[in-house]
């Protein structure tokens, strides 16, 4: 242990590459995780027969095939891809409003994706389509990329960003959301009152191979604008005129970066509702211990992100079974507590 | 060269800038002075293109400069403004190489920012955190960065450098270096627009002065030429004396006799 954070002192003084050990490190977790997390649940599977079970190998019990193949893997890839797309999306947004306080679930990005989708449900299945719900994906996009556009409207003037009007907009923007959200659910049917839960708790149950591929694909869509954003939005964090003098054109880069961030915070909302906490959470432990350069800070926050919310979720579908807690609970149990650390520390930057 | 035409600038009803006709020459380096609120930053803000003119135009290099896309006029042109915060914890590494382009190589960025480090006397904060360092250690790691910008970037072409009152939290020490190091950059391919505050600075190293009042430019000539006792009580309302040194800059004193009401002495 001594020699670990000896030489990761070490790596910190002589300069900011933490990044070359710490994204191989969440890789390793990661794997680590998901075989826990497949091999967990109501019914155990022992870690050894996983690689048969896997590589459909003659060994493998056919119950055990059965399980992993269509209950356990599509859950586990769906947290994820939903921890990974949340946590991307908090980086991104922290960078864009130049403030380690920005989190989709805060400042009513998510709930503009949950009423947005609650709307496709409750009256896009009453009046149009008893399949609307395959546009969700899309739906959530818009509304989450509406509330981002409506947030950076009221919080940001001459290009500054002010922490307590975007954390207030925020709050204005969800309780608006959750007003007209609660009215649709007034006009809804008993079963999609109950489907209410899911979407404002947050939860993973209900995975399938589909939700994780939808996920997956606006992932694969957001994480192509990174790499043209990732030195931009270094700059962005001078001031938006500054960055303007370094060549940024930052009309452009705004938009893009709230399209990636509505296109992330979107696909996860569409698959399990609004899960809190994870994008705040995870960019600004990472900021504690490697380099703020969105290049590397982007992709571990993906991972870290993915690492915490399967972890969340191993603990939601175990600690009341057989029944199952919604896995916003959760993650709200130990991201509360965090934003309030973090809001303490930041105190003197918020009452400037 | 830039070009200032027949600019001015509204904000609301309010003029802040009058009908100001400037040209700025590389080789030279130009120093603004005026009171506080003369107009001296918007007219940096509108040379720099971060404020459009409302009448008049501001040309660079044969085009106007709304024409310029911002990573064309980034290779050609640097700033410093006033005030710059930053949220996030970079090292001071991490600020300087914000400056450079895209495609520049680590190698490059290495020798480059501890060239500039040495020049602006912060030789070893590569890896300090920026957020840590004092209010002048933090303006002399932007000096750095501005400066890196213009060098790394390969054109042969004419560049210029912008400085919002670059030594407003600097010791004389560094006030002096800071000055310095900017007089040594000029070249036939380079040239500097610094806003100062002190008159002596002004005088002691500007090549050209220009004095703005109430949005107008009021003086506009050699260092030695601009700065007249006159003229200074019109524009401060001060009793100054100019006097003629032996290097032939100019000296600006306080006379002994100077009735400011409400001074202290």
């Amino acid at each position: 242990m001594t020699a670990i954070t000896t030489s990761w002192g070490s790596l910190v003084k002589s300069g900011r590459d933490q990044h070359t050990v710490l994204i191989p490190l969440l890789l390793v977790a990661l794997a680590a995780c998901a075989a826990i997390s497949i091999a967990t649940g109501a019914v155990a599977i022992d870690l050894a027969s996983l690689p048969h079970i896997l590589l459909g190998s003659e060994q493998a019990s056919a119950r055990d095939t059965v399980i992993v193949w269509s209950v356990r893997l599509p859950r586990t890839l769906l947290a994820m891809l939903v921890g990974a797309a949340l946590a991307a999306s908090g980086a991104i947004l922290q960078g864009l409003f130049r403030n380690p306080l920005a989190d989709p679930g805060l400042v009513g990005v998510s709930s503009g994706s949950v009423l947005a989708a609650v709307c496709t449900i409750v009256i896009g299945q009453n009046m149009f389509d008893a399949n609307a719900t395959r546009f969700l994906p899309v739906t959530a996009f818009i509304g989450g990329l509406l509330a981002t556009v409506l947030l950076y409207t009221i919080a940001t003037r001459n290009g500054r960003t002010y922490t307590a009007t975007m954390l207030l907009g925020g709050v204005a923007i969800s309780a608006i959301a959750m007003a007209l959200t609660g009215v649709l659910i007034f006009m809804s049917t008993e079963q999609q009152l109950r489907e209410f839960t899911f979407w404002s708790l947050g939860s993973l149950a209900g995975a399938t191979w589909e939700k994780a591929a939808s996920v997956a694909l606006f992932m694969v869509v957001a994480l192509g604008l990174w790499p043209l954003l990732a030195r931009s939005l270094d700059r962005l964090a001078l001031g938006e005129a500054e960055a303007g003098h370094m060549g940024v054109n930052v009309q452009v880069l705004k938009r893009a970066a709230i399209v990636a961030t509505a296109l992330l915070t979107g696909a996860a909302v569409s698959v399990s509702g609004a899960i809190g906490f994870i994008g705040l959470v995870v960019p600004h432990l990472l900021r504690l211990v490697m380099s703020p350069r969105h290049r590397f800070l982007v992709p571990a926050a993906a991972l870290l992100g993915a690492n915490l919310l399967l972890v969340a979720d191993m603990i939601a579908r175990t600690i009341v079974a057989p029944a199952e807690l919604p896995v916003g609970i959760v993650t709200a149990c130990f991201g509360g507590p965090v934003f309030l650390w973090m809001l303490l520390t930041n105190v003197r930057q918020l009452e400037s | 060269m830039f070009h200032a035409f027949d600019v001015s600038f509204s904000r609301g009803k309010r003029r802040i800038i009058s009908d100001c006709n400037l040209e700025l020459r590389a080789g030279e380096l130009t120093v603004v002075i005026g009171p506080n609120g003369a107009g001296k930053s918007t007219l940096l803000k509108l040379l720099t293109g971060d404020l459009n003119p409302s009448k008049g135009n501001i040309w660079f290099d044969g085009r106007v400069l709304q024409q310029w896309n911002a990573r064309e006029l980034a290779a050609r042109r640097a700033v410093l403004s006033q005030s710059t915060s930053l949220v996030f914890p970079f090292t001071v590494h991490e600020v300087i190489s914000l400056g450079f382009p895209d495609g520049s190589t680590s190698q490059e960025r290495h020798v480059s920012i501890r060239d500039a480090l040495t020049t602006f006397d912060l030789k070893g904060f590569e890896h300090r955190l920026f957020q840590e360092l004092s209010g002048g250690e933090q303006q002399r790691v932007h000096l750095a960065r501005v400066v890196c910008q213009l060098k790394s970037s390969a054109t042969a072409a004419q560049k210029f450098l912008f400085l919002d009152e670059p030594v407003s939290n600097l010791d004389i020490k560094h006030q002096i270096n800071t000055l310095t190091a900017v007089r040594e950059l000029l070249s036939p391919a380079m040239g500097a627009f610094v806003i100062l505050h002190d008159l002596n600075l002004a005088a002691g190293f500007a090549d050209r002065i220009v004095i703005i009042h109430d949005g107008r430019i009021v003086a506009n000539d050699s260092a030695s030429r601009a700065l007249k006792s006159e003229t200074l009580k019109h524009v401060f309302g001060v009793d100054l004396n100019v006097v003629r040194h032996g290097t032939g800059r100019r000296i600006v004193l306080r006379t002994r006799t100077n009735g400011v009401r409400g001074s202290l002495n």
